[in-house]
């Protein structure tokens, strides 16, 4: 009875599973059939954009555009694509271009104007322009009625930007400067700041607002935009005549970061003190406490509008412009619609690019209070300047932008990230002089911009070759392998089983192949390539060693990320694995209620990923953080203070505080140690303890040796595991500051997937798995040492 | 070398399993004392309690004059053999052999005899003396050729010979062995079982021996325990345990094969004599019982226990008479000079044991006397205890 009902169910479950199986493959293959028909009719035009500060509202009205572009356009279908924030739409936009299908038209940030079009991914638009003048078109786009800053920033001619095509038609825009509380301005008896107002002003006010009790006066952003809008105001820039020539170090240059690096360090509740990374950036002006935030955009005014009323405990706000220096000057934060170089549809893409940089989807998007229009009659119009909402002075925002200037970057996207990295640890969180910031600026962008993978031209890749090469030899192996086989000489009944278990494993083994094997062999290919990932297989070029030479004798960066990944793995290997061990002896006690703290021990490691990154982004915080707050009691007494993890002590704390929290999954290692534990057999440990042995003894002389072959496993895996830590360094540092955090692998993805060097990144990948290589092999050289593999047999 | 006294020793797991009770127990000074009885008869929980590996829940236990139940085992100066032999499989021969002694080193410190040359010299000394032990040892069992060897590398006799080495090289007062013969083969358990006491005969050493083969027990031991569901029955030399079982458990428990146990009922019979009636017949008893003793369980049930070799089966034709019953040959066991014959009598399984060359032409199914040897008998009450026989 309960047999033939355990066959119905097994039945039942397997025409279940067959059904799905069956429903799937139906269900995609009448998808793909129906797009097919349906394409006969109308053109699809792929459209991506990103959603982040505007939220579902920005997402609606792009929508609603494009439906309105399809009923006045019945010849074109359009299919739109958001992942989501700006971050997840350059990765996405990344893969599909990868993927040489990207799509048609997209957002550029008009900062990536410069390293998109040498890479060849925009297509010109003056062509069309021009045309559409020619003809009148009815919609034809005028460039003279935009903000002329917003138009320059997608011109590029190569090496400058503001001359040459046009790559994009800006959609909206953003000047900068500081959001002030009203609140906190009245209290200090301060008059609003104006809009030509100085940085001297700025200061006073600061200073005044910091003096209130609990108040700081600013929160200054160090982001490298800001850095060269805030230098812009005094009349000088961080490039000379190009950007291989930094002038970081002049005089004026230097006057002026210093007087940043002076206000926050040398006084106290001016700025705000640049210890945490959590509270930074335009959230630390939510708590009403600090009296300016900036320099900011627009982008922040949907969460700023959130702050409730006074009555509410809330305040109220308004913004200002940047304020003055030597010079009155602003910069221009612009993004475009752009079309892609690989469109098999320009006419088409440029007709949905017209129509939506038209005014009426300029309008509508304005209404949301997050973007300006870059058509001025748009912008001046009520749809931006709305009375009703906060803040009161949009106009602000207009008025500096005639004054506005492009922020442009080289197309080498390390200038960018090395300048905001180098001089945040000057300027933020001061671990280093600024003198000896701006130097490791200079030296790192030197090494990055002579780097023999720059500016030289190689010979492409000889994919069709090496392809050969590839098929040629995985034949060759597989004619051995069966060869190999055949020669076994088998009964026949058995030469079947052997068949059958080939083909029950063949799933397996073509997956392996193609998503294992495949791009194992592909980075090794790349890793003697020039490619950007950005663009197909076929753009990239052979360099020889070059890679290699590059990280081995120049990149600083890669051996201090080494040497960062080291400290971290010589920590937290021997760590995890005596906390493991030791909190798997506790957990092998027979104690009531075992299980439970079996239990607690290992849920950590079941919530590892981002959200625990967070988590931990809180504890190590230097303002407040849990574990300073804990530390502080016990380190008083002795005259010492909790370190700056990820601050001004970073060198000798940054990676120490990664292995702590590492610390938090030894739960998986802790059941493997169990596991071994409750093999080892009682009687050892009676007949030690008859033979004179306390507990102990017996841990050194029964447990460690008889636990030994687990001990190589779990330290085999956890000095593998030491050096692929990403996500948690990704997500609470970034690498910040400046290199010493940048794990191994982040570094690699910085490489890879930000400064679009695929080639450099594989490269790196292979010398990580040769040193991996390397220690595992000396561990287990070493392991017949101390390693006794009898405790298995005996 | 030691006394061991037990007294009212008792271990209870949980709150109501009572795996021994109260079991008092003197061993004296040189014994070899074997305790015997079925699985779970709580025979290795005592010896476990005598090494100190379980607590008491009762009662004491003292070895020499120290009471020594709160003293950890690597104080009570005992040495254990384990029924897996529990050798160190990280270490080698010697290694294993010289553990104990190591961890009972005076000069312990591996390093203070690098600035203290004294100490250095006590040091060596001491370790001259440790493999002098070990090595003697190792002559003693044999196993000098397998010093240098781990012992995944030796056989299961060898390691049997390790393990009583490594207990052998302590000189403790008290040898414990826990079933150590139990893991070899037949031919090997019985040349060990020789050695063994070749060993205590010329250590004179106290040894406790737990074993649940009452034929090992009855070979090795001065005095043996015999003992179920935790309680003793019956304490007494090989010998007298066999002859006088204390009840019907010890009686059916030790000897091979099995007594032949014979449910009946005490009854008057004609004469006015006691009889033992069973089935159909009846059986005199005054050859070894009094009036006295029989007339205590008369007319009530009682079990006469003949063993295997007291029990005579004849060809059916050749005697009859009261004390003599039909059946028939189910099987016969050879067994070289003995054999084991198997009948079916009045409803019973009977075996006699017998030498081979009386067999005859007896075959299976033929009909056969049996003949009751009343004079070897042993009579139970229906409670088991054994009524002793003043004729013995």
């Amino acid at each position: 009875m309960i047999q033939t009902s355990a066959r119905l169910l097994r039945r039942l479950l397997a025409v279940i599973a067959v059904i799905f199986v069956v429903w799937a493959f139906a269900k995609v293959g009448v998808r793909e059939v129906q797009r097919f028909w349906k394409d006969d009719e109308r053109t699809e035009i792929v459209v991506m954009h990103w959603s982040g500060e505007g939220g579902q509202e920005e997402d609606q009205i792009v929508e609603d555009s494009l439906r309105q572009f399809e009923r006045e356009n019945p010849k074109l279908r359009v299919r739109r694509i958001n992942p989501g924030d700006a971050g997840s739409f350059y990765t996405k936009l990344q893969t599909m271009m990868a993927s040489g299908d990207p799509p048609d038209v997209f957002y550029v940030g008009s900062e990536r104007v410069p390293a998109f079009v040498s890479l060849g991914l925009l297509a010109p638009l003056d062509d069309f322009l021009k045309i559409d003048s020619q003809l009148n078109v009815k919609d034809r786009i005028d460039l003279e009625g935009f903000y002329p800053a917003t138009v320059q920033a997608f011109q590029y001619d190569g090496v400058h930007s503001g001359e040459g095509a046009m790559y994009g038609i800006p959609k909206d825009f953003t000047t900068v400067g500081f959001y002030w509380n009203k609140d906190l301005f009245a209290r200090a008896g301060l008059a609003p700041p104006s809009q030509n107002w100085t940085w001297d002003e700025f200061i006073a006010d600061a200073r005044a607002i910091g003096k209130l009790p609990d108040c700081t006066g600013a929160e200054f952003v160090t982001w490298p935009a800001m850095i060269r809008a805030y230098l812009m105001t005094e009349g000088v820039d961080v490039k000379g005549n190009s950007f291989d020539e930094p002038t970081t170090s002049n005089r004026e240059v230097f006057a002026a970061l210093d007087r940043l690096r002076s206000w926050r360090h040398d006084e106290s509740g001016t700025l705000t003190s640049g210890k945490s990374k959590i509270a930074s950036g335009s959230s630390v002006f939510l708590n009403g406490k600090v009296g300016l935030a900036g320099p900011f955009g627009r982008w922040v005014v949907p969460s700023y509008r959130k702050i409730p009323p006074r009555d509410q405990g809330g305040f109220e706000w308004d913004f200002a412009p940047l304020p003055r220096g030597k010079v009155d000057s602003n910069i221009v934060l612009t993004v475009s619609w752009s079309i892609s170089s690989q469109s098999k549809h320009p006419q088409e893409a440029w007709s949905l690019v017209r129509f939506l940089s038209g005014e009426p989807t300029q309008r509508a998007l304005a209404r949301l209070g997050l973007a300006i229009p870059t058509i001025r009659a748009a912008a001046i119009s009520e749809s931006f300047n709305d009375p009703n909402q906060e803040p009161a002075n949009d106009a602000g925002f207009l008025t500096a932008a005639d004054r506005a200037r492009i922020v442009d970057w080289p197309t080498n996207p390390q200038f960018e990230a090395l300048l905001g990295s180098r001089l945040d640890q000057g300027l933020k969180t001061g671990d280093i002089p600024l003198t000896e910031a701006i130097e490791n600026f200079e030296r790192d962008w030197r090494v990055q911009s002579q780097s023999p993978l720059h500016g030289d031209s190689f010979l492409a890749m000889p994919w069709t070759a090496l392809g050969w090469v590839a098929l040629i030899a995985s034949i060759a192996s597989l004619i051995v392998w069966i060869a190999i086989l055949r020669r076994g000489n088998l009964p026949a009944h058995l030469r079947s089983q052997e068949r059958a278990g080939y083909f029950l494993a063949s799933p397996w083994l073509v997956g392996f192949a193609l998503f294992m094997a495949f791009p194992i062999v592909m980075s090794l290919a790349l890793a003697f390539a020039r490619w950007k990932g950005v663009s197909p297989l076929n753009s990239a070029e052979y360099v020889g060693t070059a890679n290699f030479q590059q990280l081995l004798q120049f990149d600083q960066r890669f051996r201090t990320s080494l040497l960062v990944t080291a400290y971290y793995a010589i920590l937290a290997v021997p760590a995890g694995q005596i906390l493991a061990l030791l909190a798997a002896l506790l957990m092998n006690a027979r104690v009531k209620g075992i299980h439970l703290f079996r239990a607690a021990w290992y849920l950590p490691s079941v919530l590892a990923g981002v959200g625990v990154s967070v988590l931990w982004r809180w504890i190590f915080d230097s303002d407040g953080g849990l574990m300073n707050a804990a530390l502080q009691p016990l380190l008083t007494p002795l005259g010492l203070t909790a370190p700056e993890w990820f601050g001004q002590d970073a060198a000798i704390w940054g990676a120490p505080a990664f292995a702590l929290m590492s610390l938090w999954f030894v739960g998986g290692t802790m059941i493997v140690f169990l596991a071994g534990l409750q093999q080892i057999p009682v009687d050892l440990y009676e007949a030690a303890s008859i033979d004179g042995s306390g507990k102990v003894r017996q841990f050194w002389s029964i447990t460690l040796p008889m636990l030994s072959p687990i001990i190589l496993f779990n330290a085999i895996m956890a000095i593998i595991a030491s050096f692929q830590v990403f996500t948690q360094a990704f997500v609470m540092t970034g690498g910040e500051p400046g290199d010493l955090t940048r794990f191994y692998v982040l570094y690699l993805y910085n490489q890879g997937f930000e400064f679009y060097e695929m080639g450099y990144a594989s490269a790196m990948a292979w010398i990580l798995l040769l040193v991996v290589l390397a220690l595992t092999v000396i561990v287990l050289r070493t392991s017949n040492r101390w390693v006794y593999t009898e405790g298995q047999k005996v | 070398m030691a006394t061991v006294d037990l007294k009212a020793v008792s271990k209870i797991y949980g709150s109501t399993v009572r795996a021994v009770d109260s079991v008092d127990l003197s061993i004296a000074n040189g014994e070899f004392i074997v305790l015997v009885g079925p699985s779970g008869c709580g025979k290795s929980t005592t010896l476990r309690m005598i090494a100190g590996l379980e607590d008491l829940s009762g009662g004491t236990i003292a070895i020499g004059d120290r009471i020594v139940n709160d003293v950890p085992p690597k104080d009570r100066n005992i040495a254990m053999v384990f029924q897996n032999y529990a050798l160190y499989p990280h270490l080698n021969v010697r290694q294993n052999l010289s553990f104990g002694l190591e961890r009972r080193r005076t000069f312990k410190s591996r390093w203070r005899g690098i600035w203290d040359s004294a100490y250095r010299t006590q040091r060596h000394a001491e370790h001259i003396a440790i493999t002098t032990r070990v090595d003697a040892a190792a002559r003693t069992l044999g196993i000098e050729h397998l010093l240098n060897r781990p012992p995944r590398e030796l056989s299961g006799g060898q390691r049997q010979r390790v393990a009583v080495g490594r207990a052998l090289v302590r000189d403790p007062a008290v040898f414990l062995f826990d079933e150590p013969l139990s893991n070899l083969d037949a031919l090997l358990r019985g040349e060990m079982r020789t050695e063994l006491r070749i060993l205590h005969r010329s250590l004179k050493a106290t040894m406790v021996y737990v074993t649940h083969d009452q034929e090992e027990a009855m070979s090795l031991a001065d005095r043996m325990v015999v003992m179920k569901d935790g309680v003793v029955q019956q304490i007494g030399s090989p010998a007298e345990i066999y002859e006088r079982p204390f009840n019907r458990f010890v009686a059916s428990f030790i000897g091979t094969p099995p007594m032949n146990m014979f449910d009946g009922h005490i009854g008057l019979g004609s004469d006015g004599e006691f009889k033992f009636r069973w089935g159909k017949s009846e059986f005199s008893l005054k050859n070894r019982w009094g009036a006295g003793e029989l007339s205590s369980v008369a007319k009530s049930s009682v079990t006469v226990g003949i063993r295997p070799d007291r029990l005579v089966i004849l060809p059916a034709a050749e005697k009859q008479d009261s004390s003599c019953m039909t059946g028939h040959i189910v099987t016969i066991e050879r067994y070289g000079p003995l054999a084991d014959i198997v009948a079916q009598v009045n409803g019973a399984r009977v075996i006699s044991r017998i030498a081979t060359d009386t067999l005859g032409a007896m075959r299976e199914g033929d009909s056969i006397t049996l003949q009751f040897g009343m004079q070897f008998a042993h009579l139970f009450r229906e409670d088991g205890s054994a009524i002793t026989s003043p004729k013995h």
